[in-house]
């Protein structure tokens, strides 16, 4: 047998987006490959579980075409084992050929100024991951008892929590939202929602569809201040924010309103957030203008803030990270090690470019990343023992592996809780309710 | 909703868009591409991709190309189901300049 046609094995480490197109990739490449997807979760699915927001059903449709890939042929899921700490990185790679790591980017940037330690504060990630039923974030408990809540950042993650947070409860108690949110939400007393945008209008990271949701929140008055004076502008995000009123006078039980050009200075407060010190810059053509003798100092009050500012790589023990912890170094997806690559590693999806773009950007990525697999597949030396072995050494750490079977027993008793209930699903949180679903089916 | 393919992409057919796509909507034939309006799950993720501006919103769509709607639906039951980027059709980029993109 020829290196090129021997049987290939391959674990693939996160079973979000861009581990199922990686599993994709390999499955339905000329070569013979066998892929175990593995996650920490016993769910599959990552951020369209627990980071799309629960009124965006549409997008949640993309797990049919997961699903249709964990059909494929050589496709095994391995739930609730964390590669890192369950299994060492280097352990997994003496079972397979290579190694794929595509465990995104699930810290959240933070805000790195005084007070952003006060309790209040939360990051954007842990907010979401929070009204979608992350296990480890179940227990984030945001206070919801004041009036105003100030999201720092524009983009999408940003909206999501500003929309969350205005929208009528009665409108998201349908949805596969957490119960816990959905039980939070409802006693929740906010009724201003202000989310600062560091830059003007034309830098805003968001997207067309997402802020023309605003347009249409019932009950929530939607207010922008662009800065914007002179030819209004035509298309796009800008115009958008362009045809919200600067002021409101509607006197809706709940506000978003929209700011530009808030540098986040300082968390204010003791003990507890009460607002955050902006400076404030002047915003020209859509841009905000970097002119420190042109800055204000602007307090704003706030009884929640929730950052959004971006994410950082998930820390996967065993793997170096770069640039400032946003990323794994690597080159097109082959891992770096020193001053060559690691061969056999290799990332893909939000822990190798950053988290950006869309769902299926992953997918483009993923598939970068195997084409320089399957270049590599003859170089790579036959695993020094059988994948086999590897389920015994699970069940001498007392692990309890999910596979894809298991995690269907999920799926369907979540859709019939939530067929029951008026809901499209209701999601099952805690790690251990999950196991008891599956291991006893109650 | 969904996106549109319109009639910039007609003798480009760049398929950037089918890259990025998480459903693999796309149907082709041997002049451009159509979005299955029935598949798309509204991401967006295509629109940026094209590099002559050929994808909107359904909601974007000035009238004179709203007929595009019903001839990416009817064109894409039809067609075959484009599952990679294929290569541009041999006048496309000269086509892009002619659009003056």
């Amino acid at each position: 047998m020829t290196m090129a046609t021997r049987p290939f094995r391959v674990a693939v480490v996160g079973a979000g987006p861009a581990g199922f197109y990686a599993a994709e990739a390999l499955l339905r490449a000329p070569e013979q490959v066998a892929v175990d997807l593995y996650d920490r979760l016993p769910t599959p699915y990552g951020l369209v579980r627990y980071g799309v927001a629960p009124d965006h059903a549409k997008l949640k449709q993309v797990t049919a075409t997961f699903q249709t890939i964990a059909d494929l042929p050589g496709f095994r899921f391995f739930g609730n084992v964390a590669v890192g700490s369950d299994i060492g990185i280097a352990d997994l790679k003496r079972h397979y050929h290579a190694v794929v790591i595509a465990c995104g980017a699930e810290r959240d940037q933070p805000l790195g100024i005084p007070g952003a330690g006060l309790a209040g504060v939360h990051g954007g990630m842990a907010f979401v991951g929070w009204y979608n039923g992350h296990p480890d974030r179940a227990d984030l408990a945001p206070d919801l008892s004041g009036r105003t809540a100030l999201v720092i950042g524009i983009g999408n993650v940003a909206l999501d929590v500003a929309r969350i947070l205005s929208k009528p409860v009665d409108l998201l108690a349908s949805t596969d939202i957490a119960d816990h949110a959905l039980e939070a939400l409802t006693r929740s007393r906010i009724e201003r929602v202000v989310v600062a945008a560091r830059g003007g209008p034309a830098q805003a990271r968001c997207t067309e569809k997402e802020l023309r949701e605003f347009g249409s929140l019932p009950g929530c008055a939607v207010t922008a201040d662009t800065g914007h004076h002179g030819v209004a502008p035509a298309t796009g995000v800008p115009a958008l924010f362009n045809a919200f009123p600067s002021q409101d006078g509607d006197h809706a039980p709940r506000r978003c309103h929209f700011a530009f050009g808030l540098q986040p200075q300082a968390i204010l407060g003791e003990g507890k957030v009460r607002g955050v010190r902006f400076a404030s810059r002047p915003i020209r053509d859509g841009i905000a203008v970097n002119d420190p003798q042109a800055n204000r100092v602007v307090d704003v009050e706030a009884d929640i803030v929730i950052a959004c500012i971006g994410n950082r790589a998930t820390i996967v023990p065993g793997m170096e990270q770069d640039e400032g912890d946003r990323i794994v170094a690597n080159e097109g997806g082959r891992v770096r090690s020193g001053r060559g690559v690691d061969l056999g590693l290799y990332v893909a999806g939000w822990i190798k470019r950053g988290a950006s773009g869309t769902i299926g950007t992953n997918r483009a990525c993923a598939v970068e990343t195997i084409a320089a697999l399957r270049a590599d597949l003859a170089a790579l030396p036959d695993p020094e023992l059988p994948v086999d072995a590897l389920e015994g050494e699970f069940r001498l750490k007392s692990l309890n592996v999910i596979s894809f079977d298991q995690w269907k027993i999920i799926d369907q008793q979540e859709i019939e809780k939530g067929r029951s209930s008026g809901r499209t699903r209701v999601k099952i949180v805690p790690k251990e309710s999950i196991l008891r679903t599956i291991y006893f089916n109650r | 909703m969904a996106y549109v393919v319109t009639d910039n992409c007609v003798d480009c057919r760049f398929t950037k868009c089918v890259e990025v796509c998480p459903v693999q909507c796309f149907h082709v034939d041997e002049r451009m591409v159509y979005i299955d309006p029935d598949g798309c799950i509204d991401c967006a993720g295509c629109v940026p991709e094209c590099p002559v501006g050929a994808i909107d919103d359904e909601y974007n769509l000035p009238d004179d190309k709203r007929a595009w709607i019903e001839i990416n639906r009817d064109r894409a039951a039809v067609l075959p189901r484009l599952t990679g980027g294929m290569e541009p059709l041999p006048g496309a980029q000269q086509r892009k300049a002619e659009l003056g993109l």
